[in-house]
């Protein structure tokens, strides 16, 4: 149904279609500083941005539409489980959120005739797929708070930028200042930012299975508290009677 | 005269659209917090280069557009959203003075963006541009802004037949003034096709004028490139006049503007 409904608005799609066209400044400043060895930072930055970018903004927009719709206490009065309705939806979302990878890809290889090479085929794949379930379970985490709180907007503007920044999307943790690298692992990015640039990278890759656990593990976590928050948050609204078939 | 007082009015309504979408708490979190996120993301990035004139380069370019190009285009649609916009083309006046006194707001978003992110290199990240450039700089960022601007009001012409593409304008505009205008990357950088395009685009200039006065550019230097500026701006400005009426004409005719 989401893949539907997005069709219907292009809105949805816009990180799809815009955020891999930062790959050109990222590509352009790389190359022009003859940097062109660094090309997969740009990607795996075009990579989790766009995915993260479907997660935060268009997911959040998810619970808002269906409260302004009133669907939300059709759903609410229905023996579905709402969070899981969502999970489906946000999937589908972040999903789409992989094309940012191949453009990003097209991008470089296109525009600045730089392919770049795909050593670890397997591990890239792994990765993408770990990628997915990881920010759709933030994404529902997010979608939780940010849906039923309400002010939906500014969080949506101002939320993101710290933790692409935390995760080390584009510049590894390392260059961050010393006090605010512990908490980069905390954030499913910094796991799966390292592992598509390893997989894009020749030799061999440390810990694979170790750090695709760590990016499904932090998702699943954030996605398990964003179902009890979800739960919790009908509850009460169902109690202080805050829901209106207005 | 009846023109500058419509301009003013609406004028008034953008404050408070301004107000609707940010209060001073949320502009100042919200928005710095994400204006110094991408801030620090150019200082990371110049530091993964490994190269400090590429640093400087990066730091001068992003700070001087900072927030540039956001919102406007989008506001350009508000006066359709609300309902108004077939009053408004049932008046006798332009369009004109309507979309742009209330799409005006937002360059003084730009402005503050701007100052923001120069303040936020000097004070947290240690940044040292020289004195005399920073205090000549702001005569560039005002230029460029209101260059964006008058693009951003052709653009949000035509964003005004589609609405749906507003936001996708806006990224595109963003996008192009930081790839191709001589922000992240000379603009000699690119190949001579997207030279020549770039130098019709606003913000080019303007940002070239902004480096000379880092780098104690000559004044001639200085004056020719901030005048080619100005005739961006004015270049985009009457496209954009020309551009709404004819926007307006077209929906009267094909009866695509509805009350709602």
């Amino acid at each position: 149904m989401q893949l539907a409904l997005t069709r219907h608005n292009i809105e949805d799609l816009l990180p799809v279609l815009v955020i891999p066209l930062l790959t050109l400044p990222s590509m352009a400043i790389l190359i022009h500083s003859g940097r062109a060895d660094l090309a997969p930072f740009a990607l795996s930055a075009s990579l989790l941005m766009t995915i993260g970018q479907m997660g935060f903004f268009v997911a959040g927009e998810v619970v808002s539409m269906d409260r302004r719709q009133q669907l939300v206490e059709i759903i609410v009065a229905s023996p579905a489980s709402y969070a899981v309705i969502l999970l489906g939806r946000v999937g589908v979302l972040t999903a789409l959120g992989l094309l940012g990878f191949g453009e990003g890809w097209l991008i470089a290889w296109g525009v600045f005739g730089v392919p770049v090479p795909i050593i670890h085929g397997g591990l890239l794949t792994a990765t993408l797929l770990a990628t997915v379930i990881a920010s759709t379970g933030t994404a529902l985490l997010f979608t939780a708070l940010l849906g039923l709180a309400g002010t939906t907007r500014t969080f949506q503007h101002a939320v993101n930028g710290p933790f692409y920044l935390l995760g080390g999307v584009l510049v590894p943790v390392h260059f961050l200042p010393v006090w605010l690298q512990p908490f980069a692992p905390l954030t499913f990015f910094y796991w799966a930012a390292g592992l598509v640039r390893d997989a894009l990278r020749p030799g061999p890759v440390e810990d694979p299975m170790l750090r695709l656990g760590a990016t499904v593990g932090l998702g699943l976590a954030a996605g398990l508290i964003g179902m009890l928050v979800i739960g919790r948050m009908l509850g009460r609204l169902r109690r202080d009677g805050t829901l209106s078939l207005a | 005269m009846s023109n500058i007082r419509i301009m003013r009015h609406a004028f008034l309504v953008g404050i408070r659209d301004f107000q609707m979408f940010w209060t001073w708490r949320t502009w100042t979190f919200g928005w710095l917090a994400r204006i110094l996120t991408s801030a620090a993301i150019w200082v990371l990035m110049g530091r993964l280069t490994g190269s400090p004139q590429q640093l400087d380069y990066l730091l001068i370019g992003n700070a001087a557009v900072a927030g540039v190009g956001t919102f406007a285009i989008a506001a350009a649609v508000w006066d359709r959203w609300d309902g108004v916009y077939s009053l408004l083309i049932a008046s006798p006046a332009s369009l004109a003075p309507t979309t742009i006194g209330r799409m005006a707001i937002w360059i003084f978003h730009w402005l503050g963006s701007s100052a923001a992110t120069f303040a936020m290199l000097i004070l947290a990240f240690g940044w040292r541009p020289p004195l005399h450039g920073l205090l000549l700089a702001p005569v560039g960022v005002v230029l460029l802004s209101i260059s964006t601007f008058c693009l951003s009001v052709f653009l949000g012409a035509l964003a005004g037949a589609v609405p749906a593409l507003r936001n996708i304008l806006i990224n595109l505009l963003t996008t192009a003034i930081i790839a191709f205008c001589g922000v992240s990357v000379p603009v000699s950088f690119w190949p001579s096709p997207v030279q020549w395009i770039a130098a019709a685009l606003p913000c080019t200039h303007g940002v070239a004028a902004i480096r000379l006065m880092m780098a104690d550019g000559s004044a001639t230097a200085i004056l020719s490139e901030l005048g080619q500026e100005i005739a961006v701006a004015a270049f985009w400005l009457v496209l954009a006049l020309l551009a709404i009426d004819r926007m307006a004409e077209r929906g009267r005719r094909d009866g695509s503007i509805e009350f709602g």
